[in-house]
């Protein structure tokens, strides 16, 4: 039958004839096997996708090798924001002590805690250049603030009947007792990891803003502030400080 | 890694432009596939006497012109050596897996088209040739030497049916595109249901232009008289098509500025920024009202011998500018719109590299390169020229 | 009997070609419906033996009003999933939208603003930086955004290969193998959720965190963000976050018009926010 047809067009139709059958094994051969599995796609693709180790291993992990923070931490706004936001990501950890640290702390924080207009009203948030001792913007944050127990520093923790008592001191209160007053309390009274200062003797009092000015002190907040202070202002402060009841919630440290 | 300037506000993964210049230069290659296939088939289908003289070179550029169009794509995938998948395991409702079938389709198609349209001077030539030039037409024609009459019937009943075939597989070929664009919800630009229309009249008009300038260019070089009847022809066919495509594309812009749904803002800033002078200075202007304008001055002042072809051919190549400049302002005019409907980008198009300048005018060039080398091996002039 | 002769070349000509391509055409398609045919009833779990992908409907809340526009989440993202690190490949991001006095129209900002890349420092890091603080704001807020994982997602429905898809457990992943890398689907993306990676030549977005939700974990950026802005859960389970979330707030979506479905829901955006 087929030389009824002139030889090229048979030539012709084998030739087209190879192509599909090229082609159609190049579809069979090359197809993955686990395409048209779940639909269009390669079903093997989706166990690669769900292997791999995560990076970031949440804060329980951090805590079993640094349980000493799960007893402020949890317990604090802080709560939320995870170990790896300010420490970065945990899988390499444990890694050599203090590399984990944040440097810039001031760029940290204000990451969160700067003002801006579209930060919700009721999200504690600072104007950085007004910030009490945020001059310049050089002042670490944690120097007041402890990133795993946070909270403003002037704690209003007086109350009504101590604080009219304690008005009816002797030593009226030196100007310069205002800025000392927004980190040991109205009264001296100390608010947290800053020490009172009510009732404490004048020369230990002298003394260690000495230690502080020398530049030897343990606190470079403290070293600002004593070499700011004259002589004579020093010892206005150690006179007034010492004239304050010691007998306050706060226990005097010493 | 640069990113695209931009004024307003664009999403952040917008900053680069994904579909360069090649993803320009790709419908205009496949517009010019099937616009010079249209041409063809006014005579192979439809019989337009007129036509014969370019119906064979039509065939050719087509085909040539084919043969470059995969190689934007190529050049433009992240993964080019993948792209097989899309024919192997093609993903139903994409346009773009449509391309891989439609091509090879036409493909196929065009090279038996040409085959049968040039198989019994094929013959001949292998009769009268010796040595390496004696087997590449033997070869050509599958070492077949069959002119008789009874073969030379079935060629043309063949080419017939392939013909017509053919135009839907060459504007599917192309309009497909047009679909790719105009279904995309994510663009207002590119959303409407008129794109494919658009693309493929946009296409025959830069098909039918693109065989005007090369029929004069290819007359002049061989030294052989225009046939005016068949430059007339063509010329009417331009005027029709491109005033048809005028009203469409203004129609679509018309829709979407009437309409003015969210994100028309930006399109209206863009329109009368940015886009003002490519659009409406240079597509429709210059590449569409004025070649109206000049054809129609010479079809009504009867405009004859050389002034008519200088007119005819001037028309011939603003359309041509007019199809690349409304690929341009499609493809790159979507994409410096910002999704968000509140900024718009700059394009910047690089002079190197592979989407760069030097290499989309080589692609452009290249096909008319190939031409040139084909139309020697396999010459469609209907008449010889005058000095060999 | 001439006229036979005549007629035979032809018809025989058709009947073959007829018969060769319908052959083949038989095979062909038989062959790609028996491969969609075979989504064999796997009895054992799959994608991974702890996680059955047909038991979970994952779903995506952000309330953008407790968002303090930090981008930790954005941080994190990056680093846990190798994202390209500079401003313009991103998985999640937040933009910020202000109103200022006498003005309809919200100015928006997000990471790949200049000014925005000068406080962070590089375009490695992400800070908003604080133009508006002295200007007078009536209205501002941020909003978190992020692949919403649509169930009729564009993207999936232009992949010429199949590259990306939507996994039985609601995610939309991207098969790195596959991809061809024509980004297609990041033109198709009406929330720009979708980005090209050039130097691996395939398009990318998250994925929830696919390799932590199988796990049982969530993904990063619900994980780090301080204000608890960002939810995410399963739909089946009653007890969840984002059931409770889903049924007690007035929840939205973004360009709801698109018909893309998102599983991404929002309180607390507004008119501006596209």
């Amino acid at each position: 039958m087929t030389q009824k047809l002139p030889k090229h067009i048979v030539r012709l139709l084998l030739l087209l004839g190879c192509f599909l059958l090229v082609a159609y094994a190049a579809k069979v051969y090359l197809t993955d096997p686990s395409y048209y599995k779940y639909g269009y796609y390669r079903a093997d693709a989706v166990p690669e996708l769900a292997a791999g180790a995560p990076l970031y291993q949440g804060s329980a992990y951090c805590l079993e090798c640094h349980p000493e923070r799960s007893a402020d931490w949890p317990l604090t706004p802080h709560k939320a924001v995870q170990c790896e936001v300010c420490h970065g990501a945990s899988e390499e950890c444990p890694v050599k002590e203090g590399t984990r640290i944040p440097a810039d702390t001031i760029r940290l924080c204000s990451n969160c805690h700067e003002k801006m207009p579209a930060r919700p009203a009721a999200h504690p948030q600072i104007v950085l250049g007004e910030h009490p001792f945020a001059d310049g913007e050089t002042m670490p944050c944690i120097e007041c603030h402890d990133p795993h127990a946070p909270g403003p520093v002037a704690r209003e923790e007086v109350t009504t009947a101590v604080e009219s008592a304690l008005a009816a001191t002797d030593v009226a209160a030196p100007p310069g007792a205002k800025k000392c007053a927004k980190c040991h309390g109205k009264q001296g009274e100390g608010v947290k990891k800053n020490p009172a200062l009510a009732g404490k003797e004048a020369a230990r009092f002298i003394e260690q803003m000495n230690l502080y000015r020398s530049g030897a002190g343990d606190s470079k907040i403290m070293t600002r502030f004593a070499k700011a202070l004259s002589d004579e202002e020093i010892a206005e402060l150690a006179e007034y400080y010492q004239s304050l009841p010691a007998a306050h919630p706060r226990q005097l440290k010493e | 890694m640069e990113f695209a300037p931009f004024t307003g506000y664009v999403y952040p993964n917008e900053g680069v432009i994904q579909w360069s210049v090649m993803i320009v230069i790709y419908p205009y290659l496949t517009g010019l596939v099937a616009g010079a296939f249209t041409v063809s088939s006014f005579y192979h289908v439809f019989g337009m006497q007129q036509f014969k003289p370019v119906a064979r070179l039509a065939l050719l550029t087509s085909l040539c012109v084919m043969l470059f169009v995969p190689v934007p794509l190529l050049m433009h995938l992240g993964h080019p050596e993948r792209s097989i998948y899309s024919m192997i395991t093609p993903h139903l409702t994409s346009a773009f897996a449509m391309f891989g079938f439609f091509a090879a389709f036409y493909m196929v198609l065009l090279i038996l088209e040409c085959w049968f349209v040039f198989r019994v001077d094929n013959v001949e030539r292998a009769r009268n040739s010796t040595g390496l030039k004696r087997f590449f037409y033997r070869a050509v024609t599958l070492w077949s030497d069959d002119d008789s009459p009874a073969a030379r019937a079935l060629d043309h009943k063949l080419l017939l049916i392939l013909a017509i075939v053919g135009i839907p597989a060459a504007h599917g070929l192309h309009g497909y595109i047009g679909f790719v664009y105009g279904s995309l919800k994510a663009r207002l630009w590119w959303e409407s249901d008129l794109m494919p229309i658009i693309f493929l009249f946009s296409a025959i008009v830069s098909g039918v232009a693109l065989l005007m300038v090369l029929y004069v260019v290819a007359s002049k070089l061989r030294r052989v008289p225009i046939d005016h009847a068949c430059l007339k022809g063509m010329t009417y066919a331009l005027w029709g098509f491109l005033m048809f495509t005028l009203i469409l594309e203004g129609l679509e812009f018309a829709n979407l500025v009437y309409k003015g749904k969210e994100g028309v803002d930006a399109i209206m800033e863009y329109v009368q920024g940015p886009l003002f002078f490519r659009y409406f200075v240079l597509q429709f202007g210059f590449g569409a009202l004025l070649p109206i304008m000049i054809m129609g001055l010479l079809v009504a002042l009867n405009i004859k011998g050389r002034a008519f072809v200088i007119g005819a051919t001037i028309c011939a190549l603003l359309v041509l500018m007019n199809v690349l400049m409304m690929r341009w302002n499609v493809v790159i005019g979507g994409q410096e719109i910002a999704k968000t409907g509140k900024g718009l980008l700059t394009y910047h198009l690089p002079f190197w590299g592979h989407e760069g300048l030097v290499a989309a005018i080589i692609l452009t060039l290249a096909p008319f390169g190939l031409l040139w080398v084909v139309t020697r091996l396999f010459p469609p002039w209907a008449d010889p020229p005058r000095s060999t | 009997m001439k006229n036979d002769r005549k007629k035979n070349p032809r018809r025989e000509f058709l009947s073959a070609t007829g018969k060769a391509l319908a052959g083949l055409g038989v095979i062909a398609g038989g062959s790609s419906l028996l491969g969609a045919a075979t989504g064999d009833a796997a009895t054992e779990s799959f994608p991974t033996a702890d996680y059955d992908w047909t038991k979970h409907r994952w779903a995506y809340g952000i309330d953008a009003t407790k968002c303090i526009g930090c981008l930790r989440c954005v941080e994190a993202c990056k680093a846990e999933n190798d994202v390209v690190r500079d401003a313009t490949h991103f998985r999640t991001w937040v933009e910020r939208y202000v109103y200022l006095e006498g003005e309809e129209k919200a100015r928006v900002d997000s990471h790949s603003d200049p000014k925005n890349i000068a406080a962070s420092g590089s375009e490695a890091t992400y800070r908003f930086d604080n133009r508006y603080q002295d200007a007078k704001v009536t209205k501002a807020f941020f909003v978190p955004k992020i692949c919403n994982h649509c169930s009729h997602p564009a993207c999936v429905q232009v992949c010429p290969v199949g590259a990306t898809f939507k996994a039985e457990d609601g995610t939309v992943l991207i098969d790195h193998d596959y991809c061809i890398g024509c980004r297609y689907c990041v033109q198709a993306c009406p929330y720009g959720a979708r980005y090209f990676i050039e130097e691996e030549g395939v398009s990318d977005k998250c994925t929830w965190c696919y390799h932590r939700i199988t796990k049982g974990l969530q993904p990063v950026c619900v994980d780090v963000c301080p204000t608890r802005a960002r939810v995410f859960g399963d739909l089946n389970d009653d007890s969840s976050t984002i059931r409770e979330f889903v049924d007690n707030n007035p929840v939205q979506v973004l360009k709801p018009e698109s018909g893309n479905g998102p599983m991404c829901f929002y309180i607390g955006i507004d008119k501006d926010v596209s």
